[in-house]
């Protein structure tokens, strides 16, 4: 993670064929049921 | 505004930091591709001596989604709003500035004619120029690659295809090895290497450029501090922007803007603007000194 707050798109992990980015959208992230 | 400090292109979100943005003397957005891209597999981020090597790869919401959902909270800001374009063609360019061109919100375009994570269009610098001056009547900066023999080349070439400034430099290319497996860190194995070892490689292409073409150039590379920003503007560039050093500092913009206020007048400068190109000739830079010591000695004896 480069920057922490949503800026360098870094950190990005892929979700259910989406890319998140852990530092906004995390740092938990829900998998569908 | 003396010398304008905006954020590379791909440094800073806006609207995650919207404060940051407004310090700013125009924010320039992450490129803007026609259609939406998820960008390069992870990992994307590599830390390396002296700097950092990135492999996103263009992620971003397609120009449409852009100018729905974004443009409107960004004009809000406040501050001028310059749309860093991207494509793997001329005829990308011209549709994204075409779109652009109708959206008042929009200052000025950059081209991101140079981005080391994508596949390259397979026209020319200056054909995208040519393709994307077709398309709007806004300012055009191209953005430039340092990774090229001959960069005052590409420039006078960018500048005759109707460019209206030059922003340099974009990252180069870098690989970085995991010590123990020696593979690849990066997802897609090389990526743009930026940060302070990039600051004498933005010099030499901006003091290069500076003498080839009469163009506004924003000098970006390695800027961490309001010395590396006067030492951009001696070399030629007319604006500074903030690139690797926003991620580690968000606060850089105002500090920057306050040290380079600083660095100016303590060398005698009424305004970093003064010191413009001030590194292209020694002769000028010693004759300009010693005007300047005379007018300061006549005040003193005033």
């Amino acid at each position: 993670m480069a920057c922490g707050y949503g800026a360098c798109y870094g950190c990005a992990v892929e979700i259910e064929g989406r890319l998140r980015r852990l530092c906004v959208e995390g740092p938990v992230l829900r998998e569908a049921a | 505004v003396s010398v304008p400090i905006l954020n590379a292109s791909g440094c800073l979100d806006a609207l995650t930091a919207p404060d940051v943005a407004r310090s700013l003397d125009a924010f320039v957005t992450k490129t803007i591709t026609p259609l939406p891209r998820d960008g390069n597999p992870p990992v994307r981020i590599a830390e390396t001596e002296a700097g950092m090597l990135n492999s996103i790869g263009l992620q971003g919401p397609g120009v449409e989604r852009f100018l729905t959902e974004q443009l409107p909270d960004l004009d809000a800001l406040g501050v001028p709003i310059w749309v860093s374009v991207g494509g793997f063609s001329a005829a990308d360019f011209r549709l994204v500035c075409g779109r652009l061109d109708e959206c008042d919100e929009v200052a000025a375009i950059e081209l991101n004619l140079s981005c080391p994570n994508v596949e390259e269009a397979p026209e020319t610098a200056a054909e995208l120029v040519a393709a994307a001056r077709v398309a709007t009547t806004k300012p055009l900066y191209a953005k430039l690659s340092p990774a090229t023999w001959d960069v005052a080349e590409s420039a006078r070439a960018v500048a005759a295809a109707g460019a209206d400034g030059l922003s340099l430099v974009n990252t180069i290319r870098g690989l970085a090895l995991d010590p123990q497996t020696l593979q690849p860190r990066l997802g897609r194995a090389v990526g743009g290497y930026s940060g302070p070892a990039l600051k004498p490689i933005a010099l030499a292409c901006v003091y290069a450029c500076a003498r080839a073409v009469d163009l506004p150039i924003v000098g970006m590379g390695g800027v961490r501090s309001g010395l590396d920003a006067l030492e951009l503007v001696a070399a030629g560039a007319t604006a500074v922007a903030l690139g690797t050093v926003l991620f580690g500092d968000p606060h850089a913009p105002g500090r920057v803007r306050a040290e380079l206020a600083a660095e100016a007048s303590a060398r005698r400068y009424d305004d970093a603007e003064e010191a413009r190109g001030i590194a292209q000739d020694r002769e000028s830079y010693s004759v300009a000194k010693t005007q300047k010591d005379l007018q300061n000695a006549q005040n003193v004896h005033a």
